[in-house]
Formats: structure tokens, sequence, C-alpha cells
């Protein structure tokens, strides 16, 4: 549900107030980020889609009746844009863009913040060769934090299916990594 | 290693067990150092995706979206009007003629004995020898 503070952003933003809205997309656009990248890794067309999430938000901010967060929403918009989008491109020509600035903050629990980075880069990249239903679920469930509930919601799958498909993802995702990297996390 | 076992042990990253399943996870991890070892590993790999997660665009990402929401929309040329006048027309027409060819159809072949596709289209006797009248060198 949301909050007062979203309600009253979301009453403003409707009443076209942009800087409301813009206020809205401040917000919410590291989970948007995160969900996009997430899905489609490092490319060209990341931040279109990103943005095409707050468009099509902002131009269905009429029908929004509030029955779930702005965020979930917002997700569920940024998930399904970016499955077409892999669907469309049938993952044939990714284009890693340089200057992308990654946000390494939370890296202190590793001694060694380029090892930090190779791990994470690694992980990254196992992530990038699963199919896109189990990438999904890794965005949502691992990076987005949604509980199991809201993922098979946002996913429109029984509980039961994405418990399934997140073990798989996990068992896959280490495979990759071991397979690729030689890699063992601890 | 058994795989509902390891089954379980995910599940439990991610729901509250029953106590059964509790306890049949604990006994297993109390007797197997693979396992033990797997769910540290499962663990790990958890915190790292999440860590590793990139939660932002490049900079200027809120500017980039408001100045689209605060475009106005383009403009459609006359072909895209005449196009969408023209669907629009046409929608209601082809919703008319399959109305109208289904009841034509179910009319003819409740009251109609021995209908064939050859009397439809009046082709029974019809073959390339006579439709393409070639003259034989």
């Amino acid at each position: 549900m949301m909050s007062l503070d979203e309600q009253e952003k979301l009453s403003k933003a409707r009443d076209g107030d942009h800087a409301a809205f813009k206020e809205i997309v401040e917000k919410h656009q590291g989970q948007v980020a995160a969900t996009v990248i997430g899905i489609l890794g490092f490319c060209a067309e990341v931040d279109d889609i990103g943005q095409e999430t707050f468009v099509q938000f902002y131009r269905s901010l009429h029908r929004f009746r509030g029955d779930s967060s702005i965020g979930t929403y917002l997700t569920r918009i940024a998930i399904n844009l970016s499955l077409n989008e892999l669907k469309r491109r049938g993952r044939r020509d990714k284009v890693f863009i340089a200057g992308f600035h990654d946000d390494l903050g939370s890296a202190a629990a590793y001694e060694d913040r380029e090892m930090a980075n190779d791990i994470k880069d690694m992980v990254r990249r196992g992530i990038e060769k699963l199919e896109p239903e189990l990438k999904a679920l890794i965005v949502l469930r691992l990076i987005n934090g949604f509980t199991t509930q809201e993922t098979a919601g946002i996913l429109r799958l029984p509980v039961g299916t994405v418990l399934s498909r997140l073990a798989r993802a996990q068992t896959k995702l280490r495979d990759i990594l071991r397979e690729t990297h030689d890699f063992n996390i601890q | 290693m058994d795989k509902r076992i390891r089954k379980l042990l995910y599940r439990s990253f991610d729901e509250d067990l029953a106590p059964k399943e509790k306890a049949r996870l604990s006994k297993a991890l109390a007797g197997s150092e693979e396992l033990r070892r797997l769910r540290e590993e499962a663990g790990s790999l958890r915190r790292t995706v999440r860590e590793g997660a990139v939660r932002s665009f490049r900079p200027g990402f809120s500017d980039r979206v408001m100045a689209r929401v605060e475009a106005p929309p383009p403009a459609e040329s006359g072909a895209e009007q005449l196009t969408k006048a023209f669907q629009w027309v046409f929608r209601r027409f082809v919703v008319v003629a399959l109305l109208v060819l289904t009841v034509l159809l179910t009319y003819n072949l409740t009251h109609t004995r021995g209908i064939s596709a050859g009397d439809v289209y009046y082709i029974s006797d019809l073959g390339f020898g006579k439709i393409l009248p070639l003259p034989l060198l």
C-alpha cells in the first residue's frame, strides 16, 4: 500500500504538477534501474526502457487506483518492457557501453574493493546468461527484495512456481559461475 | 546430495518452512558437510547478487524523463490521419460483413440439400485444359 506522502504526490501529479511527478521519478528510478539493468544487462537500450517505464506510468496516472504501491506498479511495467525488449532482439546484439557508473558503496564486506568489483561483475554476467523467466525472478526477489507473494503477483505466477523457479535459478547461476569462471563464492 | 533436501534448503531462504520441514532440514544440515557448504554458498551468492545490482541510470535521468513527459504529443501527418480513418471505417464494415456472411452461410447450409464447394464456386467441371487452352505445337 502507498504511504500518505506517496498518495499526496500522486494526487498532485494527476492534477498536472510536474514537480510532484519528478519527485516520484527520483524516488523510484533506482528500483526501475535495478530491474531494467538486471534483465537487460548494460546495453544501449537501458536508459530508453527506463524512461519508457515512467512515461507509461505518467500516461496511466488516471487509471492507477493504488491497489499496489507505486514501486510495484513501476516494476511490473519495467519487467514487461524489458522482457519484450529481450524477445525483440532475441538477445543477439548486446552492446556494452562505457561510462556507466556503478554503485559499489556496499562493498565494505569485502577487504579488497577490486576483488568485490570482480565478483559482482562475474555474478552480473552470470545473471545475463539465465533464461528471461529465471532472470526476472532473480531481479524481483533477490535484487528488488519483493516477497515471494509479491513476486508471484507481479509475474502472475503461482507462489509454488516462483519458489521452484527461484531454486532452479540459483542452482543454474551457481553452475554458470563455476563453468565460466571456475569460481566458488564464499 | 538428495535433490529434495537441496530444494528445501533453497526454499528456506524464501519462506518459512513448516515445522516438519524445518526439522528435516536441520537434521540433514547436521549430518552433511556438503549441505552446510551449499547453504553458505547460496547465502553468499544471494548477498552478492543483491549488493552487486546497479541501481542507477546515467546522471540526469529524471530530467530526460520529464523532457519526454512535458513534450507535446507529436502531430499526426495527413497520411496517418487518413490511415486511421480508413481503419475506423473498415473495422465497422468488416464486422457487419462477417455477420451477414455467417447468416447466409448458415441459412444455405441448413436449407439446401446436397450443397458442395463445386456448386458454390461453380468449378466442378473446370480443369486446366479448359482454363488454359494452350495450342499444342
